[in-house]
């Protein structure tokens, strides 16, 4: 995988895992690092080292909550997005959206092209 | 393909002897990561070693691990503090208020007959005195074992210290200290007798109903660490 997109999802995971867990009840971590992978056919991964750290921070934040179950024999740890931060959520993601349009507007395509070279 | 019971062994002994771990919640969550990406990888044929070696790696080395449970126990802390100041706050809801109501009630009274029957003495300040600084030494002992455990290796052999035990000495001796200093305050102003006997209640109840607080946080968060440490 390329390590500048590897770099800009670094930037971008607390965008990632609240819209994942925006579009499901609830995911536990490896779940998540697999759901990246597979939406972008493998092209992104999530590593380990920057999304346990999100979703700990999230969860300080009080935006995400948890819940542990017990599933074959060991203890997982689901997270969702608390039922009070759901407009904060949507706020966040609005304006990640809007950072990413805004971005978008700068680096359009023909004017990488149009880089002259030395 | 599921892994054996000597691996699961194998990979939690991997974070409590290796990577030194002591949050029990953190060893959990990443003990289910680790089988979920070991099992992933044996049914694509990679011995267990091997699996073991690249799901590490992926997590970026034991350093990496070792650091990932300290900014865990950064949002942890901001958690548990949320979780205490609810506790206190409950302390006023609608289950709790008859019990809280007669705390309040019988520390008046006493700090009443304190006030007419057995006034103050140096000798109180003196035992304020005393319990402050006894009661400075469990948190001015916490924090360095706390910190250095994962270094120190005998440490082990008295147990560990987990976030929550920090929180819980941390917020006791806050209490203690604000109250004391408080309680000098009102002794040491030129109120009333009437107002400051009122300000003692006021103090103590609030005191209580935190002390409260702290026992019932301990008792759901702590369980099993409030007698055994390992």
């Amino acid at each position: 995988m390329n390590k500048n997109a590897q770099q800009l999802l670094k930037g971008s995971i607390n965008a990632v895992i609240l819209k994942l867990l925006s579009q499901t009840e609830r995911m536990y971590g490896y779940e998540i690092c697999q759901k990246v992978k597979e939406m972008t056919h493998g092209e992104l991964r999530i590593t380990e080292g920057a999304l346990y750290p999100a979703l700990h921070k999230l969860e300080g934040e009080g935006i995400l909550t948890t819940q542990t179950e017990v599933v074959d024999g060991r203890a997982r740890k689901y997270y969702s997005i608390a039922n009070d931060q759901q407009g904060n959520a949507v706020d966040r993601l609005a304006m990640i959206q809007n950072f990413l349009n805004q971005l978008q507007l700068i680096l359009e395509p023909k004017d990488l092209i149009s880089i002259p070279v030395k | 393909m599921k892994i054996t019971q000597a691996q699961y062994f194998e990979i939690e002994e991997f974070f409590t002897e290796k990577c030194r771990l002591v949050e029990t919640e953190f060893i959990e969550e990443m003990t289910d990561h680790f089988i979920d990406a070991i099992e992933t990888k044996l049914t694509e044929s990679t011995p267990f070693d091997a699996a073991m070696d690249s799901t590490i790696e992926d997590f970026g080395g034991l350093g990496a691990i070792q650091k990932m449970e300290w900014q865990y126990r950064k949002g942890f802390v901001k958690k548990q503090l949320q979780v205490l100041w609810a506790l206190e706050k409950s302390q006023f809801s609608r289950q709790k208020m008859l019990r809280s109501g007669l705390i309040a009630v019988s520390l008046t009274a006493l700090s009443f007959y304190i006030s007419i029957f057995a006034k103050n003495s140096p000798d109180n300040f003196n035992f304020s005195n005393g319990f402050l600084i006894g009661s400075a030494a469990l948190p001015i002992v916490t924090l360095p074992v706390f910190l250095l455990q994962r270094y120190v290796k005998w440490q082990h052999l008295f147990g560990v210290v987990k976030s929550q035990m920090v929180v819980r000495v941390y917020a006791t001796f806050l209490l203690f200290l604000i109250s004391i200093l408080l309680f000098k305050i009102i002794s040491g102003s030129e109120f009333s007798m009437l107002i400051k006997t009122f300000s003692y209640s006021i103090l103590s109840t609030a005191f209580t109903l935190s002390f409260i607080s702290i026992f019932e946080y301990s008792k759901t968060f702590e369980a099993d660490y409030w007698y055994r440490t390992r």
